[in-house]
C-alpha cells in the first residue's frame, strides 16, 4: 500500500500541494488527473523522492519514505519513473538506455528484449536516441522504467505522444504487464479516457488539493462536485423541479441540484407522454450526435447524446425522458474537501 | 537562400580565408627554404618540441582544474561554494604573462629561477590563468542539461557516481574539448609568457624571423608551421564531436539538488576550489597591489587614459563587429538548404581562429606592406583599424559558434511562422529571433570583449604608429622591469575585465 498523509509542498509564492492524503493499494493502478498546474507532476516527484514534502508523510507498506525529518533517497525506494520529457540519455543507444538501471548484467539482455517487444520497439534496439520520433522515445522511456522491475512505477503523461491506435494496444499490454508483475502504478494524465482505461482508482487534483478519490465509475457517475462532473464529460446540472419533468414520479428534492449525463436521457417522438422540447443546436461527433434542446416554456438547455441513424434538425420538436435505469446524482457545488 | 546572400557570404568567407592564403603565397612564392632547413638542422626541433609540450602540458593541467571546479561547484555543497563558483573564473582577468612575471620575481627572491623559468613551470602558470575557459564551458554544460539526467539515474536506482561517469561526463565532453582547444590555441599564440620566462617557442621564432632576421619568407614558413598544431586539433575536435554538442545555449538551466559532503570532504572540496583562485588570482593580485602602491604618487594618469580608451574601443568595436558578422554567418547557415554552407563557414572561421595570433599578424603585415604601396593605403596600417581587423578576423568564430548554438535551440518552424506573419524579415529578426538568443549574443559579446582586451600578440606585432593599449603597456613596462607602472596598468585592466568575466560566468551558467 502506497499511502500519503497530509502532504504539503509550497514555493515562496504558491502552494503546489495542499494537505493531500491518499492510498493506492499494492498491485493496483491509480491515476492522478487534473488540469495543467494542478500539482500532478509535483505529486509524482514527491512520491519518487526527487522533491521533499514540507509537511506530512509518505509510506510504502510499513516503510516511511518521506517526512519532514526523514527522506529515503530516490534510488533506494524501489520505484522508477517515466518523465514527461522522457530524459533519455543521448549518449547511449536504445538498448543502453533500457539496460541502464538493470542490476545484474546476466538478466539485462533478456529483460531488455522482452520489454522492447512488449512496447513494439524491438527494431529500434541499436538506434541512437536523437534518431527516434517523440512516440518512440516515450516507449523507450517506458521500457527503461520497467526494466528495473520496480515495486512502484510512476508515469507522467506516458502516452501523450503516441497515436490513438497504437495507444490502445499499448494500454492493454502495459495493463496486463503491471497486473502480472504485481506492480503498483501511479499515472499522471490530463486525459480522462486514459484514466478510465488504466485505473483502479482516480485521484482528482485541482489547485493542489485532492477533490475526489474513487474508482472510475463512481467518479463519473457520482462525482464529488460540479467541477469534477464537468471535468470528466458533458453534464446536465438540473434542479429537482426541472428533472421532475423528465422523470415524473421519481422522489426528488425540488431545490436540490442533480447531475444527469447526456447519454442517460432518451429522445422519443413528440406527444408520446414525454416532456416536450425543441432542438436548439446539433453537433456531429461520429460515434454520437450531441443535441442541445430547450424544454417547453422557459426550461434550461439540456444536452443529449444520440446514437443511431436519425439526424435531428434545429427547430424540430421531440420528447425527452430520463432512462429508467439512470440514477441522477445530487451535486454539492462546493468542493468536497 | 538568395543570390545576394550567397555572394555576400562568399565575399566574407574570402576575406576570412585571405590571411591563410596570403601566408601560404608568401611562404612558397618564391620557394626559399635554405633558412628553414638551416633552422631545422639546429634549433627548430627544440622550438617545435617546446611548443607542443607546453601546449599539451598546459591543457592537461588546466583540464582537471577546470572540470574538477565545475563538477564540485555544480553537484556539491561545501563552505564558500557560492563565492568560489564566481571566483574560479577570476584568473581570466589577468594576462598570463603578468602572472608569469610575478612568479618569476618571486622565484628570484627565493633563488628558484631555474625552476620557474622552465617549460613545466610555464605550462603550470599558463594553466593557472587559462583553466577558466574549461571551467566555464564545462559548468555551463553541467548546468544546462545534466540535472534531469542525474534525477533520471536516481529513478532507475542508479547512484550519483555511476550516472556522472557514464552519462554526465560523456555529455560534457564536447564542452571540455572545446575548452582544451581554446587553451591550446592561446598557449600556441602566447608571446608574453614565453618571452618573460625565456622559452623558445614557435611564436617567438616567428617574431625573431620577422623582427630580428628580417626574413619574410622564413617568418611566413614558420608561421604556417606554428598553425599546424592548433589546426590539427580543430580538425580533430570537429571529427570527434561530429558537430554534436548535446546541448545548446538556449537550454533552460536547472541545477540538481547539491549533495552535502561530510565535514572533512566539504573542507577538502573548498580547499581544492580555492587553490587555483589563490595561485592564479589572489596571490598575483597581492603582488600587483604592492607594486602599484609604490607608483601611485608619481603616476601620470593621462597616459593611462589613452591606453584605456584604446583598449575599450578595441574591445567594444571587436565585440560589435564579430556579433554582426557572427549573426550573418549563423543566419546564413540556418537558411541554407544543405549542410555545405554551414560546413564551409565552420571550416573557414575555425581555420582563422586556429591560426595562431602571430601567423595572422604576419599575414596582415604583408597586407599592410601592400597597402602602403597603393594610394592612401596608410590609413589601414597607421590606425587602430588594422588591429580591429585582426581581432575581428580572429574572434568572429566565437560569435558565430555561440549564436549558431543558440539558434539550434530555436525551432525552424519559428522562421516559417515569421514568414507567414506578413512583416519584414528585419522586424521578425529584431522582435522575435534575437530576443530568443539573447543569452548566446551576450555570451559571445562578453567573451570577445574579454579576450580582445587582454590580447597582446596581435597588438605587439601590428602596433600602428602611436598606438597603445593596456596590454601593450603592461608588457612593455614589465619587459624593462618597471613593475610598479606595469602593476597599475594591470589593475586598470582588471577593473575593466572583472565585471565582464563574472557576467560571462553567470550567463554561461544560465544565471544572468
Amino acid at each position: 500500500m502506497l499511502r500519503g498523509t497530509a502532504l504539503t509542498r509550497a514555493t515562496r509564492t504558491r502552494t503546489i500541494l495542499n494537505n493531500l492524503s491518499f492510498e493506492v493499494p499494492a498491485g493496483t493502478t491509480a491515476t492522478v488527473l487534473g488540469p495543467s498546474g494542478s500539482g500532478k507532476t509535483t505529486l509524482l516527484r514527491l512520491v519518487m523522492g526527487l522533491d521533499r514534502p514540507d509537511t506530512g508523510e509518505l509510506r510504502l507498506g510499513d516503510q516511511l519514505l518521506s517526512s519532514p525529518d526523514r527522506h529515503v533517497p530516490p534510488q533506494k525506494r524501489g520505484m522508477s519513473m517515466v518523465f514527461q520529457e522522457f530524459t533519455l540519455f543521448p549518449n547511449l543507444d536504445v538498448e543502453g538506455n533500457v539496460a541502464f538501471g538493470v542490476k545484474r548484467a546476466r538478466d539485462a539482455e533478456t529483460r531488455v528484449d522482452a520489454l522492447l517487444e512488449l512496447l513494439e520497439i524491438s527494431q529500434l534496439k541499436h538506434r541512437r536516441i536523437d534518431n527516434l520520433s517523440g512516440g518512440e522515445q516515450q516507449r523507450v522511456a517506458l521500457a527503461r522504467a520497467l526494466a528495473v522491475a520496480p515495486r512502484v512505477l510512476l508515469m507522467d503523461e506516458p502516452f501523450s505522444n503516441i497515436d490513438a491506435m497504437l495507444r490502445q494496444r499499448l494500454f492493454e499490454r502495459l495493463h496486463s504487464y503491471l497486473r502480472a508483475n504485481g506492480i503498483t502504478a501511479l499515472v499522471a494524465t490530463h486525459d480522462h479516457q486514459e484514466a478510465f482505461y488504466f485505473s483502479d482508482h482516480i485521484l482528482v487534483l485541482k489547485d493542489g488539493r485532492l477533490i475526489d478519490h474513487n474508482p472510475p465509475r463512481r467518479i463519473y457517475e457520482q462525482p464529488a462536485n460540479a467541477w469534477v462532473a464537468e471535468f470528466f464529460g458533458d453534464t446536465n446540472l438540473l434542479t429537482g423541479a426541472e428533472l421532475g419533468v423528465l422523470a415524473p414520479g421519481r422522489p426528488l428534492q425540488p431545490a436540490a441540484r442533480y447531475l444527469v449525463r447526456p447519454e442517460t436521457i432518451e429522445l422519443t417522438d413528440p406527444g408520446s407522454g414525454a416532456a416536450a422540447a425543441t432542438v436548439a443546436k446539433t453537433v456531429y461527433y461520429g460515434a454520437y450526435q450531441e443535441v442541445r434542446l430547450r424544454l417547453e416554456g422557459t426550461g434550461p438547455e439540456i444536452r443529449v447524446h444520440c446514437t443511431g441513424p436519425k439526424t435531428l434538425r434545429v427547430g424540430e420538436q421531440v420528447g425527452l425522458m430520463l432512462r429508467t435505469d439512470a440514477a441522477p446524482h445530487p451535486i454539492n457545488d462546493e468542493p468536497a474537501d | 537562400m538568395s543570390t545576394l546572400r550567397r555572394v555576400l557570404t562568399g565575399l566574407a568567407l574570402a576575406l576570412f580565408l585571405a590571411p591563410a592564403l596570403l601566408l601560404l603565397f608568401r611562404a612558397t612564392a618564391p620557394l626559399e627554404t635554405a633558412a628553414l632547413w638551416r633552422l631545422a638542422d639546429t634549433v627548430l626541433p627544440g622550438y617545435v618540441a617546446t611548443t607542443v609540450l607546453l601546449a599539451a602540458a598546459a591543457a592537461m593541467l588546466a583540464l582537471p582544474i577546470g572540470v574538477g571546479g565545475a563538477w564540485l561547484t555544480t553537484f556539491f555543497e561545501f563552505p564558500g561554494r557560492r563565492l568560489l563558483d564566481s571566483a574560479l573564473a577570476l584568473p581570466l582577468v589577468l594576462p598570463s604573462y603578468l602572472v608569469a612575471i610575478v612568479y618569476r620575481e618571486l622565484s628570484h627572491r627565493f633563488d628558484w629561477s631555474p625552476v620557474v623559468e622552465s617549460p613545466p613551470a610555464a605550462a603550470f602558470l599558463l594553466a593557472l590563468t587559462l583553466y577558466p575557459y574549461i571551467y566555464m564551458l564545462t559548468q555551463a554544460s553541467f548546468r544546462r542539461q545534466t540535472a534531469g539526467y542525474l534525477e533520471a539515474g536516481w529513478t532507475l536506482g542508479v547512484g550519483r557516481w555511476r550516472t556522472t561517469w557514464q552519462i554526465l561526463l560523456p555529455l560534457a565532453l564536447p564542452a571540455m574539448l572545446l575548452g582544451v582547444l581554446l587553451v591550446v590555441v592561446e598557449v600556441v599564440s602566447d608571446f608574453g609568457t614565453a618571452s618573460a620566462l625565456g622559452l623558445r617557442t614557435l611564436t617567438i621564432a616567428v617574431h625573431r624571423a620577422w623582427f630580428s632576421q628580417y626574413d619574410q619568407a622564413l617568418a611566413a614558413q614558420l608561421a604556417l608551421l606554428t598553425a599546424l598544431l592548433p589546426l590539427l586539433l580543430v580538425a580533430a575536435y570537429g571529427g570527434l564531436t561530429q558537430g554534436r554538442s548535446f546541448t545548446t545555449l538556449t537550454n533552460r538551466p536547472r541545477s540538481p539538488e547539491r549533495q552535502h559532503l561530510s565535514f572533512s570532504l566539504a573542507w577538502l572540496a573548498a580547499a581544492a576550489c580555492s587553490l587555483p583562485v589563490l595561485l592564479g588570482f589572489a596571490w598575483p593580485m597581492l603582488w600587483l597591489l604592492a607594486w602599484a602602491a609604490e607608483a601611485i604618487d608619481r603616476f601620470r594618469l593621462r597616459e593611462l587614459y589613452g591606453d584605456l580608451l584604446n583598449t575599450l574601443l578595441l574591445g567594444i568595436g571587436t565585440a560589435a563587429l564579430t556579433l554582426l558578422l557572427g549573426l550573418f554567418f549563423a543566419l546564413t547557415a540556418r537558411a541554407a538548404d544543405g549542410p555545405h554552407w554551414r560546413l564551409g563557414i565552420l571550416s573557414v572561421l575555425s581555420l582563422t581562429y586556429g591560426m595562431p595570433a602571430i601567423a595572422l599578424a604576419i599575414a596582415l603585415l604583408f597586407l599592410t606592406g601592400w597597402s602602403y604601396q597603393t594610394a592612401g593605403g596608410a590609413w589601414l596600417a597607421d590606425t587602430l583599424l588594422l588591429v580591429l581587423l585582426a581581432t575581428t578576423l580572429r574572434f568572429t568564430a566565437f560569435a558565430s559558434f555561440s549564436i549558431e548554438s543558440g539558434l539550434a535551440g530555436v525551432s525552424p518552424r519559428l522562421d516559417d511562422a515569421l514568414r507567414c506573419a506578413g512583416r519584414g524579415r528585419l522586424h521578425g529578426l529584431l522582435r522575435v529571433l534575437l530576443p530568443q538568443i539573447r543569452g548566446p549574443l551576450v555570451i559571445a559579446a562578453l567573451l570577445v570583449f574579454v579576450i580582445t582586451s587582454k590580447e597582446l600578440t596581435l597588438s605587439l606585432v601590428l602596433q600602428p604608429f602611436g598606438y597603445g593599449s593596456l596590454a601593450l603597456s603592461i608588457f612593455r613596462f614589465a619587459e624593462i622591469d618597471l613593475y610598479p607602472p606595469a602593476a597599475l596598468y594591470t589593475l586598470s585592466l582588471v577593473l575593466v575585465l572583472i565585471y565582464p568575466v563574472l557576467s560571462l560566468n553567470r550567463w554561461l551558467g544560465g544565471r544572468p
